[in-house]
């Protein structure tokens, strides 16, 4: 079931001659359930486009539903039915409020009803690691802590759809490490469907069932990172360190393409090939005949890869 | 109903947010009633210069007549200048996104932020009344209660209405930065000058006084002291309009009131319902882009 169904999104800012069109009619279609990863780079439409989504801009124009919501006609309907976390985890938390009191305030925004709010607010204080700063006041908090804050406002409504723009800036290794778990749990345990921009290409590559790169306000590319990297191939590298005989090269270059390295008495061949998975056995088998090999490297494409080639 | 039960309670969610903020800067309680006392001392010691003869309709305590003035003047303080530094807050905060992304209605927020504001300046009203009866020779009567109580209440809607009208004027009129002329010209130059906070509006050059027909301030301070001041008259007309229709001065200030309130309330609340949308059009909604 697609929680996000769009078709031809379109979005300018400014009017007549300083009319500035930042969407030029972009196609999202994310299902229930998914971790969905939006990469661009700045000023490529990533937040217009989440903002849209999520009914707080009106498009020029733009057909289909999101969380079952026409996303003209009823976006008062998303806007009570999607969450949002905000790039800055400044946004939403109060300073001069404790972090439960800060959760508490959201949760009657949210409209959680009296008597469930402590417990939901404990809840995702514990899943959060935020339980033992919920008498410390929000100013008094580490920039990392306060985005985790920021997360828990954003998770104390279970709703279908998240919206996560930049989650885990400002957050360590470790920090970023536990967001990610959790809204790993939180999709396997509630079936949440999080829809996350970010420029931590790994943190993509780790969690997200697929990925769209987005490039001056149009698709460049979408997909799971294996039919991404299926769409670029041509590009995977096997590394090959040995001890060969002079004839080896030529023999190869028969077959694939491949370049070598003189190191140390040692030759390193690098296979340019297109599917490591089938090629790899053969290029062993000849490679043997020819010496002994030390050492071999497999270089997948890695999202990065992937990514500096479609924004190129 | 459960709808509106969720935004009551909201309210009263922002209003306990806005008061554990307010109180948990201590000074703040003090520099308060510090501020309510010198202000009416100074109309005290002006009170000793002026003497009694500009009262008229309004009897003889000047003291009495200006803190009727003062007490209107919090209100309308609170209700018309500051729901546009609210809807700022909101917006510089990068908060409004966010409350645009819960079941609350538009207004909810502002309604809400705007306590800090309330608690602030209504409890000034009393103090106002208190230090000019202890201490500055104040009295008071409480003739009409209903005309007294409804008054209140319009006063509280119109200027209100005022108020939002001047909020919408941050996105609808893109006011993003400093005071926004609405405001200023209303509260801080016609008001200030032809409402009558501080003198009754028959001293004014015949001109201002139509100009201050237009205000609801004046029908308020009107109905409140001939309501409450001891001595004033409920038959001697003062504004322009009491002459003209012929009903009692303080029925002519509550139909006035009312209709002004009935336009302006809804009108102030359309229009920042306009500029909302005029800002999800636009991407201005928050300065987080």
């Amino acid at each position: 079931m697609a929680v996000i169904e769009l078709r031809g999104i379109k979005k300018s800012y400014g009017k007549r001659k300083k009319k500035l069109e930042v969407l030029h009619g972009i196609d999202v279609h994310v299902e229930k359930g998914e971790i969905f990863g939006l990469l661009g780079k700045n000023g490529a439409g990533k937040t217009t486009l989440i903002k849209v989504m999520a009914g707080l801009l009106i498009p020029d124009s733009a057909k289909g539903k999101v969380v079952g919501y026409d996303v003209i006609k009823e976006s008062e309907k998303i806007r009570a039915s999607v969450s949002l976390v905000a790039p800055t985890a400044d946004i939403g938390v109060d300073p001069v409020l404790t972090v439960k009191q800060n959760l508490l305030f959201w949760a009657t925004v949210y409209g959680i009803p009296p008597k469930n709010a402590g417990d939901v607010v404990a809840e995702v204080m514990e899943a959060l690691d935020l339980a033992k700063f919920k008498d410390a006041w929000a100013m008094e908090i580490s920039a990392g802590t306060r985005q985790r804050l920021a997360i828990a406002r954003a998770l104390l409504v279970k709703h279908d759809l998240v919206f996560l723009d930049e989650p885990t800036v400002k957050l360590d290794m470790e920090a970023a490490k536990m967001i990610r778990n959790f809204i790993v749990d939180l999709r396997n345990k509630y079936g949440i469907t999080f829809f996350m921009t970010t420029h931590l290409i790994e943190e993509a590559e780790e969690i997200c069932d697929r990925v769209m790169i987005m490039d001056n306000g149009t698709t460049r590319a979408l997909g799971t990172i294996e039919e991404l990297r299926r769409a670029f191939k041509e590009d995977e590298e096997i590394d090959i360190t040995g001890k060969f005989n002079a004839l080896i090269l030529g023999k190869l270059r028969e077959i694939w393409k491949v370049n070598a390295v003189h190191l140390d008495g040692e030759i390193q061949l690098r296979f340019y090939v297109e599917n490591v998975e089938s090629q790899l056995p053969k290029i062993i088998e000849m490679v043997k005949k020819h010496g002994e090999i030390i050492n071999i490297k497999i270089k997948r494409l890695t999202l990065n890869d992937i990514f500096e080639k479609v924004i190129q | 109903m459960t709808d509106l039960f969720n935004e009551l309670r909201a309210i009263w969610a922002f209003s306990k947010r806005e008061m554990v903020i307010w109180t948990s800067y201590r000074v703040n309680i003090w520099t308060w009633i510090i501020d309510v006392f010198i202000n009416t001392s100074i109309f005290f010691l002006i009170s000793l210069l002026v003497g009694h003869h500009l009262m008229g309709a309004y009897g003889t305590n000047y003291v009495s007549f200006v803190v009727i003035g003062l007490s209107i003047y919090y209100i309308s303080y609170t209700n018309l200048g500051d729901p546009f530094p609210r809807v700022a807050r909101i917006y510089w905060n990068g908060t409004m996104d966010l409350y645009m992304l819960s079941p609350l209605s538009y207004f909810t927020p502002v309604i809400g932020i705007m306590f800090r504001s309330v608690i602030d300046d209504y409890p000034r009203v009393g103090l106002a009344f208190l230090f000019g009866w202890l201490f500055f020779g104040a009295n008071f009567t409480f003739r009409v209660p209903i005309y007294v109580i409804l008054g209140v209440v319009l006063i509280g809607f119109s200027t209100f209405g005022i108020g939002m009208i001047s909020a919408s004027s941050f996105y609808l009129l893109n006011f993003k930065r400093g005071s926004e002329p609405i405001s200023f010209i209303l509260q801080d130059v016609v008001i200030a000058l032809v409402g009558g906070y501080y003198y009754p509006v028959n001293v004014l050059p015949k001109y201002l006084q139509i100009l201050a027909s237009f205000i609801p301030h004046t029908y308020a301070l009107d109905l409140f002291r001939r309501a409450l001041l001891p001595g004033a008259s409920l038959i001697q007309p003062v504004l322009p309009l009491q002459y003209v229709l012929s009903f009692s001065p303080i029925v002519v200030d509550t139909l006035i009131l009312t209709l002004q309130t009935v336009v302006l309330f809804p009108l102030g609340f359309y229009l920042y319902y306009l500029g909302i949308q005029k800002a999800r059009k636009e991407g201005t909604l928050t300065r987080w882009q």
